[in-house]
C-alpha cells in the first residue's frame, strides 16, 4: 500500500503539488491523470524520491520513504520513463538486467528471468538480448524498458508516460501488454498519463490531477459516470461521447453473475464496448466475462440502445 | 638544399642515435600522457557535482594552455631543475587541458533521461559512473586524449632543449650545426609520431572498454616486467653523466671525456648529454647533481659563474688560477687543469686582405683600419669589451661599422661585402672560408681555455675518472680545435668519431 500524507512540492513560490493525500492499494494499476504541468510526475517521483517534497509523508507498506536506504527502495521498484530510456553503450540483455546486477542475482537466474520476460512482451530473446538499442524501433524499446523494470519482481512499478511518444499502433499493443502482464502479476503499477483514454482502457482506479491538487479518485466508470467537478466532467467529455467502457456498461446496471458453467472471452471493465463487439465476433461465443460478470449480445444492443435516450437527454 | 638522399643517409648512419631519440621521445609523450589522464579525468569526475569549481577549473587550464611552452619550462628550471622531469611536468601541465576539459563536458553533457533511469533503478555511484557516466563520455575523452597526445608530442620536441632528449636533440642540432637535414630529420620523426599516435588512438576508441583495460593492463605487466628483467640482468655499474653546452665543439669534447673513462673501464659507464642547454643550464645541473661534469670556459668562469673582486686577468694561467680558486671557495667546485687551445673573441679578415696589407695583429690592421668596413655581431658591436673596447685599446677606426647577424657574418667577410668582422678563434668557417685571426697583441680579449668542471665531492670520490681527464691538459691546438669543429659543423660528420680519431692519432686511445 502506498499512502501519500500532506504531500506539497513548492517550486520558487509556486506549488506543484498541493496537500495531497492520496491511497494505492496493493496490486491495483493506479492511473495518474491530468495536463501538462498538473503534477501528476511529481507525484510519481516522489514514490521513490527522484523528486524530495517540500512537506509531507510518502509511506510504502508503513514505511516512510525518506527513511529507509535510496538505492535499496530504488532497487525494489520498477521504473518505466517516457522513452525507452535504454543504455546506449549496453546490449538489450545487459541493459534489462541493470537491476539484476545491482542485486546481485547469479548469471543464469538472470538470463531465465529476462528471458521470460521478453516473451511476455512479445521480443525473442534470441533474437534480441545481443543487439544494441540503435537498432530497436521505439515500441521494442519501450518493451525492453519494461522489462527492465519488471525484471526484479518489484512489488511496485512506476510509469511516467511510458508510451506517450509512441505511434497509435505500438501505444494500443503496448498497453495491452501492461494489462497482461498486471493481470499475471501480484504488482502494484502507478501509470502517469496525460491521455484519458489511455488512462480510462488501463486503471483499476484514476486519480485525476489538475494544477496541483487532486480532483478526483475513483474507478473509470465512477469518475465517467460521477465526475466530481466541472474540470473532470470536461476533461473526460469526449470520452464520455465517443467512448463506452465496459465499466460504464456494469455500473448501468446491465450483465448477470457468473456461474461455473459459463465461459467466454475475458474482458477489463477499462475497454471499451467496440471491443466487446470485436470479442464477440472474432470468439463466435455470444457472451464475455468481465470480472465476475458475465454480458451477452443482447445486453450489448440494450446498451447501445440505451445510450440513444441519453443522447436525447442532452439534447 | 637537403635532398631525399641525404635524408636517407643521414637516417642510415645515425639509426642507433634516432632509435634511441625516438625511442625517448615516445617515454617522454608516454608518461607525460599517463600522468596526465591520471590527473585529469579524476579531476574531472570528482568535479561533475561541483559545477562551480569545474568551470573554475577550467579557466584555470585554459590560462596554462596560453602560456609559452618554452616559459613553462623557464619557469620550472628554478623549481625542478634540468633534464627529463621538468619536461615532462611541462608537457603534463599543456595537456591537462584538453583531457580534462573534454572530459568534463562529455560527462556533464549525459542524456539527463539516462541519468534519471540509472538513478530510479537504484545503481550504485560505481556502477552509475564505469557502466553508465564512462562509457557514455568516453568518445569525448577519447578525442580529448587525442588531441593531448599530438600536442604533447609536437611539445616535447622541446624536451631537448633542457636535456629530456628526444627527438627534439636532431632540430635542436641542426638548428645549432646549420645541418638542415638533422633538423628535417627530427622534425619529420615527431610529425610522423604524432600522426601515428593519432591513428592509434582513434583505432582504440573502437574497442570496446573492457577489452582497452585488459590490454592496457598486459601491456603495463609486460612493460614493468621487461623492465626489472632488464635491470636485473645489466651488470651494477657506475653512472657518470656528461653534459656539453649547444653546439658542436661541446659535444667533441664530451665525447673525448666519454672515451678517455670507459677506456679498459668496466665499472663505469658515461651518459652523453650534448646540446644540453646555456652555460647557466648546465651550470645549475651540475650544483643540483643532474649531471657530474661538463667543460667550461676559464672566461665564462670568471664573467659569469664566480664573484671576482681583482677584475679578469689576461695572462691565462693566472685566469685559469683565479678561477679553479674562486670555484672551490664559492661553490666547492674542481676545475680540472684546462686545454691548450683558446676559443676566444677574435677579429678576422681574410687570408688575401691580410696577405695584400701584411696584416698579424690587430695593431697591424689599425694602422690602415680607415680603409675597411666591418660588421659584427650586435652583443660585440655594443659591449665594452667588443668594438669600443677595441677602438679604445687599439685606436681602431675603420671607415664604416655596422651589426650583422653572427650566421651571416662570415659569409658577408668571403663575399667581400665587409672587410673585418669578429668571430672566435676556433670558429670552423675560419678555415671554411679562407680567414684569418689576427692576434690580440695588447691582450685586450678575456682569455677563454676549456676545462672539465664537477662538483669536488664527485672529484674526491672519483680520482680516477679527474686522473684520465688530466691527459688532455695542455693538450688541443687551436688549429687542431677549429678542424675538428669544421669537421662537425661545416662536414656533418659525427662528433664521437672525430673526438675518436683525435684521441687515437694522438695515442689517447688505444
Amino acid at each position: 500500500m502506498i499512502e501519500l500524507n500532506n504531500l506539497s512540492k513548492e517550486y520558487d513560490g509556486q506549488y506543484a503539488l498541493d496537500n495531497m493525500n492520496l491511497t494505492v492499494n496493493d496490486g491495483e494499476l493506479f492511473v495518474l491523470v491530468g495536463p501538462s504541468g498538473s503534477g501528476k510526475t511529481t507525484i510519481l517521483k516522489s514514490i521513490n524520491r527522484l523528486i524530495i517534497p517540500s512537506s509531507g509523508t510518502v509511506k510504502i507498506d508503513g514505511e516512510d520513504v525518506s527513511k529507509v536506504d535510496l538505492q535499496q527502495l530504488r532497487r525494489r521498484i520498477g521504473y518505466v520513463l517516457q522513452t525507452g530510456a535504454l543504455f546506449p553503450n549496453m546490449t538489450i540483455a545487459e541493459n534489462a538486467s541493470v537491476q539484476l546486477d545491482n542485486l546481485g542475482w547469479p548469471a543464469d537466474k538472470k538470463q531465465a528471468r529476462i528471458a521470460e520476460l521478453m516473451n511476455q512482451v512479445g521480443l525473442d530473446p534470441d533474437h534480441f538480448l545481443s543487439r544494441m538499442p540503435s537498432e530497436l524501433s521505439g515500441g521494442e524499446s519501450q518493451r525492453v524498458g519494461i522489462v527492465r523494470a519488471l525484471a526484479s519482481k518489484p512489488r511496485l512499478v512506476l510509469m511516467d508516460e511510458p508510451f506517450s511518444a509512441l505511434d497509435p499502433v505500438s501505444r494500443r499493443q503496448l498497453q495491452q501488454i501492461v494489462i497482461d502482464l498486471h493481470q499475471n502479476m501480484d504488482t502494484t503499477i502507478v501509470f502517469v498519463t496525460h491521455d484519458m483514454q489511455e488512462a480510462l482502457r488501463l486503471a483499476d482506479r484514476v486519480a485525476v490531477i489538475y494544477e496541483g491538487k487532486l480532483q478526483q479518485v475513483g474507478t473509470p466508470e465512477q469518475i465517467l459516470t460521477e465526475p466530481a467537478n466541472a474540470f473532470v466532467s470536461n476533461f473526460f467529455a469526449d470520452e464520455q461521447q465517443t467512448n463506452q467502457l465496459l465499466g460504464q456498461v456494469l455500473a448501468s446496471g446491465f450483465g448477470r453473475h457468473i456461474t461455473d458453467a459459463d465461459t467466454g472471452p475475458k474482458l477489463v471493465k477499462g475497454q471499451s464496448i467496440f471491443e466487446w463487439a470485436t470479442a464477440l465476433k472474432k470468439s463466435q461465443t455470444d457472451q464475455i466475462i468481465v470480472d465476475d460478470t458475465v454480458l451477452t449480445d443482447h445486453d450489448l444492443i440494450d446498451y447501445v440502445a440505451s445510450l440513444e435516450t441519453e443522447g436525447d437527454d442532452h439534447q | 638544399m637537403t635532398t631525399i638522399n641525404s635524408l636517407i643517409s643521414y637516417i642510415q648512419k645515425n639509426s642507433h642515435d634516432l632509435l634511441q631519440a625516438l625511442w625517448q621521445h615516445i617515454s617522454i609523450s608516454l608518461i607525460a600522457m599517463v600522468i596526465t589522464i591520471l590527473i585529469a579525468i579524476p579531476l574531472a569526475i570528482a568535479l561533475i557535482n561541483h559545477r562551480r569549481l569545474g568551470e573554475l577549473f577550467l579557466q584555470i587550464t585554459g590560462i596554462i594552455q596560453t602560456i609559452p611552452s618554452l616559459a613553462v619550462l623557464g619557469i620550472l628550471i628554478p623549481i625542478v631543475g634540468i633534464g627529463t622531469v621538468p619536461a615532462i611536468i611541462a608537457l603534463v601541465l599543456y595537456a591537462i587541458m584538453p583531457v580534462f576539459q573534454n572530459t568534463y563536458a562529455g560527462l556533464t553533457h549525459i542524456d539527463p533521461v539516462l541519468l534519471e533511469a540509472a538513478d530510479a533503478l537504484g545503481v550504485t555511484p560505481r556502477f552509475k559512473l564505469f557502466r553508465v557516466e564512462l562509457p557514455l563520455a568516453m568518445p569525448m575523452i577519447l578525442s580529448g586524449i587525442r588531441i593531448a597526445t599530438v600536442l604533447v608530442i609536437g611539445t616535447a620536441t622541446l624536451a631537448a632543449l633542457i636535456g629530456g632528449g628526444g627527438l627534439g636533440t636532431f632540430i635542436l642540432l641542426g638548428i645549432q650545426t646549420n645541418n638542415n637535414t638533422a633538423l628535417l630529420v627530427g622534425a619529420i620523426l615527431s610529425a610522423i609520431l604524432a600522426l601515428l599516435a593519432n591513428w592509434l588512438i582513434e583505432l582504440l576508441s573502437k574497442v570496446p572498454l573492457k577489452r582497452l583495460g585488459i590490454g592496457v593492463l598486459v601491456l603495463a605487466v609486460l612493460g614493468f616486467g621487461g623492465a626489472g628483467v632488464h635491470a636485473l640482468l645489466t651488470p651494477k655499474t657506475e653512472n657518470v653523466t656528461i653534459a656539453g653546452k649547444l653546439g658542436g665543439e661541446p659535444e667533441i669534447l664530451i665525447n673525448m671525456y666519454k672515451d678517455l673513462i670507459e677506456q679498459d673501464n668496466s665499472k663505469v659507464k658515461v651518459t652523453l648529454k650534448p646540446n644540453f642547454g646555456g652555460t647557466s643550464f648546465l651550470f645549475k645541473g651540475l650544483q643540483s647533481d643532474k649531471i657530474d661534469i661538463y667543460p667550461e670556459f676559464t672566461g665564462t668562469v670568471l664573467q659569469s659563474l664566480v664573484k671576482t673582486k681583482t677584475g679578469i686577468s689576461r695572462n691565462p694561467k693566472v685566469a685559469y688560477k683565479d678561477a679553479k680558486t674562486l670555484l672551490r671557495r664559492q661553490f666547492k667546485m674542481t676545475y680540472l687543469k684546462p686545454m691548450a687551445y683558446q676559443n676566444n673573441y677574435a677579429v678576422v679578415v681574410r687570408r688575401s686582405t691580410a696577405n695584400q696589407y701584411h696584416l698579424r695583429t690587430i695593431s697591424d690592421l689599425t694602422k690602415v683600419s680607415s680603409r675597411f668596413a666591418g660588421a659584427f655581431d650586435p652583443d660585440f658591436y655594443q659591449e665594452s669589451n667588443g668594438y669600443p673596447g677595441l677602438q679604445k685599446t687599439y685606436g681602431l677606426r675603420l671607415k664604416s661599422a655596422r651589426t650583422m647577424e653572427p650566421s651571416l657574418r662570415y659569409e658577408a667577410l668571403a663575399n667581400g661585402r665587409v672587410n673585418v668582422t669578429d668571430g672566435y678563434t676556433t670558429d670552423p668557417q675560419i678555415k671554411e672560408y679562407h680567414l684569418v685571426a689576427l692576434k690580440d697583441n695588447k691582450s685586450f680579449f678575456a682569455i677563454y681555455q676549456g676545462a672539465p668542471l664537477m662538483k669536488t665531492s664527485f672529484a674526491k670520490a672519483h680520482p680516477d675518472v679527474v686522473k684520465r681527464l688530466d691527459k688532455l691538459s695542455d693538450k688541443i691546438s687551436n688549429a687542431d680545435m677549429q678542424n675538428m669543429n669544421y669537421q662537425v659543423t661545416v662536414k656533418h660528420r659525427k662528433a664521437s668519431v672525430i673526438a675518436r680519431n683525435y684521441l687515437k692519432a694522438h695515442h689517447y686511445l688505444k
